[in-house]
C-alpha cells in the first residue's frame, strides 16, 4: 500500500513537472498587437549635415600649415541632430530628436521608432530635418496606404533618392 | 533577512519531507537539483546533436528543416526536438529550485561565496543560450525575438548600434545566422561547460549524476511530454509581418514582453539589477567567520583522511615540513575551510581511548569544538546517566532536528557542528564505557548542511569507509536516524522504541523504518 502510494506520488509529481514545464513554455499568450493592429517601425541611418558651415582659409593659415594639409576649406566634424517627425492621418504619431553619435558627435545618426496603429487607409507623412543651419524639414514625403492586420511598414530615408520609402 | 530565509527553508523542508515519503531519501528530486541540471543540459546536448545532423544552417531553410523534423520524422526527430526544448526549459525549474534552496538553507555565504557567485553568470548563460536556439527556428517568433534582441544591442552606447536593421527593412543575411548557429551550437555551450567547471571548482565529491531512478523518471517523463505535445513552430519568418499572439516560452523569452512595454533601457536596468543583488548576497549580510580547522603537525600521521574527506576541498595534503618520518602533511586553507568538522571525523588519530590521561590531540582540530571537548562531554554524560535504566547517548549535529528536548533521565544528547565530525570509535567508546545505546542522528539522509557529512557517517559505520566502526562493536545498540528540522517527533518515536528495546533484553532492537 505503501510503495502504491510512493508510486501515485512520484507519477504525480512527474505529471505536475511536465504539466509546468509545458504551461511556461507556451502560455500565456503574448498578445504583442491586437488582432486589429499593424505596425510601423521607422528605422534608418543617416549623416546629416555638419552642423557649422565649412570656413575658407585665409592664404596666411594656408601657408603655416605643412604642405600636405593645405586644404582651402576648414570643416569642424560635428554634425547636426536628425529631427523625424510622423505624421497618421494629420496627427502626429511622433516628434523625435537623434543625436549624432560618437566622440565628436560625427557619426551616422540612427533612427528608430515603432507604433502600433490600426489596420486599414491611412495618410502618412514623414518629415526630417537633418540640417540646423536651414529652417524647416529638408526631406519629407506622404503616401495614402492601406495597412492589413498584422502588417509590418518599414520606412526607411534613401540617400540617393533623396527621399522616403515605404517596405 | 533571516525571516524571510527561516520562512523559505519552511517551504523547502516541508516539500522534501513530502517528496521524501513519495520518492524515498535517495531519489528526492530537492537533494539532486544541481545534478539534475546536468542531466537536463545532457538530455539537451544528446537531443540537439541529433536535431543538428537534420538542421539547415541557413535563412532559406531553416524553418522548413525544422518543419521535417516536427511533422515528417515526428516520431525520431520531432521528439528530439521537443526533449530538446523541455529538458531545456525543465533546467530552468531545476536551476532556480537550486539557488532558491541553496539560498534559504543558508549554504552561500561565508567561504560558501564562490559557487554562488560564479552561479550568477551561469544563468545569463544558460538564458542566452535558450534565446539563442529559439532564434535558430526561423520562424514568426524568432524574427520577433531577433527584432527585440537587435533593440537592446542596439540601446547600448557601445553598440553605437542600427543592429535591427539587419532584419528590418531588407534581406536578412546568411552570415548573421551563421553567427548565431555558431553562437548556440558551439560557443555558448563551450563558455557553459567552462563556467560550469569554475562553478563546482571549490567543492569536492561533486554530485554530477543524479540517481538512476530519478534520471530514468525525469527523462520518461520529458519524453511522454515530447509525445503528447510536441514542441511546434509559429510560422515562417516574415519581414513583412508583425506578429499578433505570439506563443512565448516564458523561461527563456519573459524579458521580451518588458522590453515592448519599458523599452530596452529598462530591461536592460532591470536584469543588471537583479544580477548584481544575487552577485553581492553572499555579504548581505557578511556571514560571521567561525574559527576554521588547524593542523596540529606533531599529532598529524600524514594518514590523508581529511584531505580526502573533506567536501569543500579545504584540507589538503603537502610535503612535509617538520622532517618527521612521514612523506606528507595536512594543509588547511582557510579561504576554503567551512569549520565543519568533517576532517576531525576522518582524522585516523581520533580515537577517545588514547591519550586517556591527558589532552586529546588529533593532526587535525576544530577551534570551537575540539576531539577533546566531544570526549569531555561524552564522559560528562556517561556519568550523568549512570544508574539509569535503558541509557542512551545521542549524538546530533546543529542543523538537524534540535535534541535538548530529548534530555531526560538516561538519556543524553551532543549536538556538534556536523555529525560527520563524529570518528566512529566514539560509539565503540560510549558503549563499553557505560551507554546500552547510541543514537547518531543529523541532517536527512541525502541532505547535509555541510554537503556530505551524513552520507560519510553511514559508509564509516558500515565498514566501508575509513575510519571505519571496530568489527567488535555492537551494531544492535547503535541507532542511526537522520532527522531534520521538522522530524523531531518521528527521531523521538525512534529513540523510545530503540530504548525500549533495549530495556527489554528478551525482545529484539527494533530496526528503524525507512529513514524520513
Ligand atoms: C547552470 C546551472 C547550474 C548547475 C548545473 C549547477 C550545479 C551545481 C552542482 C552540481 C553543485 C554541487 C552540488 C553538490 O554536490 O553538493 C552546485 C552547488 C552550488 N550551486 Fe550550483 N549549479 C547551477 C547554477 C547555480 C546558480 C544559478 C546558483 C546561484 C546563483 C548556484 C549556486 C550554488 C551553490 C551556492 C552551491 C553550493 C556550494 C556549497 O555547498 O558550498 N548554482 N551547483
Amino acid at each position: 500500500m505503501k510503495r502504491l502510494g510512493a508510486i501515485l506520488f512520484q507519477i504525480g509529481a512527474y505529471g505536475l513537472f511536465c504539466a509546468l514545464v509545458y504551461y511556461w513554455s507556451v502560455n500565456p499568450g503574448y498578445h504583442y498587437l491586437q488582432p486589429h493592429e499593424a505596425e510601423i517601425r521607422v528605422a534608418f541611418k543617416h549623416a546629416a549635415q555638419l552642423k557649422e558651415p565649412c570656413r575658407q582659409r585665409t592664404r596666411e593659415e594656408l601657408a603655416r600649415l605643412p604642405p600636405n594639409m593645405r586644404s582651402a576649406k576648414e570643416c569642424s566634424r560635428e554634425r547636426s541632430p536628425v529631427i523625424v517627425k510622423l505624421l497618421l492621418d494629420g496627427t502626429f504619431l511622433t516628434r523625435k530628436t537623434f543625436p549624432p553619435p560618437g566622440l565628436h558627435g560625427d557619426g551616422s545618426a540612427f533612427i528608430y521608432a515603432k507604433f502600433s496603429v490600426p489596420a486599414g487607409a491611412h495618410h502618412l507623412e514623414i518629415r526630417m530635418d537633418d540640417s540646423l543651419r536651414q529652417p524647416g524639414f529638408e526631406v519629407s514625403e506622404a503616401r495614402t496606404l492601406t495597412l492589413d492586420p498584422g502588417q509590418l511598414l518599414v520606412i526607411a530615408h534613401d540617400v540617393e533618392r533623396q527621399g522616403f520609402v515605404f517596405h | 533577512m533571516s525571516r524571510f530565509h527561516t520562512l523559505g527553508n519552511r517551504l523547502f523542508s516541508c516539500m522534501e519531507k513530502s517528496f521524501n515519503l513519495g520518492f524515498g531519501n535517495r531519489w528526492n528530486p530537492f537533494y539532486h537539483l544541481g545534478s539534475l541540471t546536468f542531466f537536463f543540459f545532457w538530455i539537451v546536448l544528446i537531443s540537439g546533436i541529433y536535431v543538428f545532423i537534420l538542421f539547415e544552417t541557413s535563412v532559406g531553410h531553416a524553418f522548413q528543416s525544422v518543419e521535417y523534423m516536427t511533422h515528417e520524422q515526428w516520431w525520431l526527430a520531432g521528439v528530439m526536438r521537443s526533449l530538446h526544448r523541455y529538458a531545456s526549459d525543465a533546467a530552468i525549474i531545476s536551476i532556480f529550485l537550486h539557488m532558491f534552496r541553496e539560498f534559504f538553507r543558508d549554504r552561500y555565504r561565508g567561504v560558501r561565496w564562490f559557487s554562488w557567485f560564479t552561479g550568477v553568470p551561469t544563468l545569463w548563460l544558460t538564458v542566452v543560450l535558450g534565446i539563442s536556439g529559439y532564434w535558430l527556428v526561423w520562424d514568426q517568433l524568432a524574427f520577433y525575438v531577433a527584432v527585440a534582441t537587435s533593440e537592446l544591442v542596439d540601446w547600448l552606447p557601445i553598440a553605437q548600434g542600427s543592429m535591427v536593421l539587419n532584419f528590418i527593412g531588407g534581406e536578412v543575411s546568411d552570415r548573421f545566422f551563421t553567427l548565431m548557429s555558431f553562437l548556440h551550437l558551439l560557443a555558448f555551450p563551450v563558455g557553459m561547460v567552462f563556467l560550469l567547471w569554475i562553478h563546482v571548482s571549490r567543492i569536492s565529491h561533486v554530485d554530477f549524476v543524479p540517481p538512476f531512478g530519478l534520471a530514468m523518471g525525469t527523462l520518461a517523463a520529458l519524453t511522454v511530454l515530447s509525445l503528447i505535445a510536441p514542441a511546434v513552430s509559429h510560422g515562417p519568418a516574415d519581414p513583412g509581418l508583425a506578429p499578433t499572439t505570439l506563443h512565448l516560452d516564458w523561461f527563456y523569452l519573459n524579458i521580451y514582453p518588458l522590453i515592448d512595454t519599458l523599452g530596452p533601457g529598462w530591461a536592460w536596468g532591470l536584469s543588471l539589477s537583479v544580477t548584481a543583488l544575487l552577485l553581492v548576497l553572499p555579504w548581505l549580510p557578511p556571514q560571521r567567520p567561525e574559527p576554521v580547522a588547524e593542523v596540529n603537525l606533531e599529532a598529524c600521521n600524514g594518514c590523508g583522511g581529511c584531505a580526502r574527506d573533506c567536501p569543500f576541498g579545504a584540507a589538503s595534503m603537502q610535503p612535509r615540513t617538520d622532517g618527521k618520518g612521514v612523506l606528507l602533511q595536512s594543509v588547511v586553507d582557510p579561504a576554503l575551510c567551512t569549520a565543519c568538522g568533517i576532517c576531525v571525523g576522518a582524522c585516523g588519530a581520533s580515537n577517545p581511548y588514547r591519550q586517556a590521561r591527558s589532552d586529546l590531540t588529533i593532526g587535525i582540530h576544530l577551534p570551537r569544538f575540539t576531539v577533546d571537548e566531544l570526549r569531555r562531554q561524552t564522559d560528562r554524560a556517561l556519568e550523568t546517566m549512570a544508574g539509569h535504566p535503558g541509557r542512551i547517548l545521542i549524538y546530533g549535529c546543529d542543523h538537524g532536528a534540535g535534541l535538548e528536548p530529548f534530555r531526560e533521565p538516561g538519556v543524553e544528547p551532543i549536538t556538534l557542528p556536523c555529525t560527520g565530525m563524529l570518528p566512529p570509535s566514539f560509539l565503540d567508546y560510549a558503549l563499553t564505557q557505560g551507554a546500552e545505546g547510541v543514537v547518531v542522528t543529523g541532517c536527512r539522509s541525502g541532505d547535509c548542511h555541510f554537503r556530505i557529512g551524513n552520507r560519510l557517517t553511514d559508509e564509516r559505520l558500515a565498514g566501508l569507509r575509513d575510519p571505519k566502526l571496530f568489527t567488535r562493536t555492537d551494531r544492535s545498540r547503535i541507532l542511526v536516524h537522520w532527522a531534520g528540522a521538522g522530524d523531531r517527533q518521528r527521531l523521538g518515536q525512534q529513540i523510545r522504541r530503540f530504548r525500549a528495546g533495549l530495556e527489554d533484553p528478551n525482545g529484539s532492537v527494533p530496526v528503524p523504518e525507512e529513514q524520513a
